[in-house]
């Protein structure tokens, strides 16, 4: 034991001693809580519109003017006639032109055909369908306006609505789990995987080999330092969303630092099977980080909703992705607030898969000491 | 420039020596691109709706059809209990819940105004909000019906211009042909960034950069050098790439090839620029490692390849002046969707080569072959 705590110091003074690597391990989920806090987001505003009105009446010069006075559109161009739709869709200058047909204004009001139509650049189909929606709502909002006041007797359903979880739908709450999810994942896969095949690369493993310490011993001693730096992670992210978001655990903290260690466990077993594969350091960066970051961003659930896929990556994706558990379990502690009760499916499976991981890992990694 | 090209040769060599990375270089995208592109939809074709109906009216059995009959929604259950439905709501079961409250259809009828009442999950705050705007305009119509058949002349002063929608270069608005260049940028970003820097900072760290330090070879000879295998590598990635897109996903094509590649090759070497600049200032392949991929993880999230450029604050689009991935995103879905044309992209093509030009010599300035 005594020999394994000297261990485990010599990994942690060689981590602290390359400061820079230090500063980016904890930089990277800052910086990814940054982005998705304050640059990247899914709302539209000032989406890039451009009119053509055929008309030119009061009535399309309100709606030009309605549209443009909301902080989702701005008039970027007059067009005179079709021939500049193409042009300014072509060349990005507007996502979406707004098309009022000849005599608009006097055709609604006399009650007759009065049509409008809205030409999006489908090149981009979620600001597309967005755009759209949008200009709609304006328009027909414009339309119901316009009803004489006499009519208001008329009784009408008025529908209320509450967004649940999340009362002002930023799009943050559904990027911090992704983001710690995302971090633990490639982190501790990268650290283990890397520290391990480095020994290799340079032949000090043998050195390692010929102490005294058991195979398993330097596996855990070259992991334990990763694991408490993990946790530091995890807290960063928590407390930054909090300062950044405004995003509070809602559920129990110490579930949830727990279901990271869990996690955390997993990455590492992940990254040591990594280095029992790869040979050199080239290898196992390129496995852990080129092999592994697309999948585990786009098939997890974390942006693209798992339901809206086809079934058989709900199935594949159930057994070879566990990401995807501990998405849902964040989810569920951070902003629903469950208890246990509601993520033990997820924490089971986590600790199956843990166990696998672990026992290939060490597995390989012993049989390669023969 | 012989000597370019022996350098050249050597760098292959070192580059497929290595069996498992000669055959992730080309066998990682292809399996992604294969894995991943069928996956992704935004699309929110339906919403799961659950109705508790406290009214059991015919007002309320109207409201319930007309929901049941939008392709949109699909009515997980009805129930009377709004307990039963905030756990459904809770164990994520469904979407909504709608309440109609017990005095509804017999405030339609006094000829009050009815309150119905909507709990959406609004975790995911883009669902949300499409599947309220569907809720509202199901809502909105049955309104409508209600007026006209109370009065009606009313259906003439409720005339609403008819709205035609059309979805240019997309008709569909098929997410894929949106993701996939998008996701074929950000895989041969990652294999060039990450190679071409690891390959350079290797040769640093166990120290064969000497042997090549007290020959007469050139700094810009031998960065070209290391440049030049990735360029290639990177060109013919997106050339499978793109080829697998037109063959089985079927992604349109409009523009000039030509103009695609020549751009990708700006790309290529803004960003190998890029790569060896930042592989100079590092020590050891653990630290170049750790500095790429927090870049690179800048860069992807800030290409816009989730989300609308435009939405980003001021001074974020100022920094992405500076993100090659974020030109090349725009370029190629112009490019392969819109069939954009130089004129239209003019800009963009000279900002990346202005980036290439500053990085390249960069890294050349910064490589001393002195220790």
């Amino acid at each position: 034991m005594k020999r394994f705590l000297g261990f485990v110091r010599k990994e942690f003074i060689h981590i602290f001693r390359d400061v820079r690597t230090l500063v980016i391990i904890f930089g990277i989920p800052a910086i990814m809580i940054i982005l998705f806090g304050y640059v990247v987001s899914t709302d539209l505003k000032d989406a890039s519109l451009a009119f053509l009105d055929l008309s030119k009446d009061d009535v399309t010069s309100e709606l030009i003017e309605r549209t443009c006075s909301s902080d989702f559109f701005r008039k970027t161009a007059d067009l005179s006639g079709y021939h500049d739709v193409d042009r300014v869709l072509r060349s990005g200058k507007a996502k979406v032109v707004i098309v009022f047909g000849e005599n608009f204004g006097r055709n609604l009001e006399s009650g007759k055909n009065a049509s409008l139509s809205i030409i999006a650049d489908g090149s981009e189909p979620n600001t597309a369908a967005l755009v759209s929606a949008y200009a709609n709502a304006i328009i027909s909002g414009f339309s119901q306006l316009s009803v004489p006041a006499g009519q208001a007797s008329i009784p009408v359903i008025v529908p209320e609505v509450r967004m649940f979880y999340n009362p002002s739908l930023k799009s943050q709450f559904m990027f911090v789990p992704g983001v710690i999810t995302m971090v633990l994942t490639l982190i501790c896969a990268l650290m283990t995987s890397i520290t391990l095949t480095r020994e290799k690369e340079f032949g000090t493993m043998e050195v390692l080999l010929v102490s005294p310490l058991k195979p398993v011993q330097i596996i855990l001693g070259k992991v334990t330092p990763y694991f408490f730096l993990s946790i530091v992670n995890v807290v960063t992210i928590l407390v930054l969303s909090r300062l950044v978001f405004g995003l509070p655990v809602k559920g129990s903290l110490i579930l949830l630092l727990a279901e990271s260690m869990l996690y955390i466990f997993l990455s590492l077993s992940i990254g040591i099977l990594i280095s029992a594969v790869a040979k050199t350091m080239q290898q196992a960066i390129f496995i852990s980080l080129v092999g592994m970051m697309l999948p585990t961003v786009l098939l997890s659930g974390f942006i693209f909703p798992i339901e809206n896929m086809p079934k058989i990556y709900d199935w594949v994706s159930s057994v070879v992705l566990p990401p995807r558990y501990f998405i849902v379990i964040i989810k569920n502690i951070m902003i629903k607030g469950t208890g246990f009760a509601h993520v033990c499916k997820e924490t089971l499976i986590l600790i199956l898969m843990t166990v696998i991981m672990m026992g290939l890992a060490v597995r390989k990694f012993s049989i390669r000491l023969q | 420039m012989r000597t370019i090209i022996f350098l050249i040769k050597k760098e292959f060599l070192q580059i497929f020596r290595d069996k498992f990375i000669g055959k992730a270089i080309f066998g990682i995208p292809i399996v992604q691109m294969l894995i991943l592109v069928p996956a992704i939809t935004f699309e929110i074709k339906s919403a799961r709706l659950c109705i508790i109906d406290n009214d059991m009216t015919t007002e309320s059995r109207g409201l319930i059809s007309k929901l049941e009959g939008s392709p949109f929604f699909s009515i997980v259950q009805a129930t009377s209990s709004g307990k039963e439905a905030n756990d459904l709501l809770y164990g994520n079961k469904t979407d909504l819940v709608l309440h109609i409250p017990q005095e509804f259809g017999r405030d339609l009828g006094l000829g009050k105004s009815a309150k119905v009442m909507a709990s959406v999950n609004a975790i995911n705050a883009m669902t949300a909000q499409l599947s309220w705007a569907y809720l509202s305009g199901v809502i909105r119509d049955y309104n409508i019906d209600i007026i006209v058949s109370a009065n009606p002349a009313a259906a003439v002063m409720m005339a609403s211009p008819s709205i035609t929608y059309r979805y240019w270069y997309n008709e569909m608005l098929n997410y894929r042909h949106y993701m996939l260049p998008g996701i074929l940028v950000i895989l041969v970003m990652a294999i060039g960034f990450l190679l071409a820097g690891l390959n350079m900072v290797r040769e640093m760290e166990i120290g064969t950069i000497e042997q090549i330090n007290v020959t007469p070879v050139k700094k810009y000879q031998f960065v070209t050098a290391k440049m030049i295998p990735f360029l290639v590598i990177g060109l013919i990635d997106l050339a499978i790439g793109l080829g697998i897109g037109k063959l089985l996903f079927d992604i349109p094509f409009e523009g000039s090839l030509f103009l695609l590649f020549l751009c990708s090759a700006f790309f290529l070497v803004a960003a190998l620029g890029m790569a060896l600049f930042l592989s100079t200032i590092s020590g050891t392949q653990q630290q170049f490692m750790f500095m790429a991929f927090f870049f690179v993880i800048i860069f992807i999230l800030m290409s816009g390849i989730f989300t609308p450029l435009e939405s980003m604050p001021l001074w974020a689009q100022k920094i992405d002046l500076l993100n090659p991935v974020a030109y090349l995103m725009r370029i190629y879905r112009m490019i392969m969707l819109k069939g954009s044309t130089f004129v239209d992209i003019g800009r963009d093509i000279f900002s990346l080569a202005a980036i290439a030009v500053v990085f390249t010599t960069l890294a050349i300035n910064r490589y001393r072959k002195t220790a």
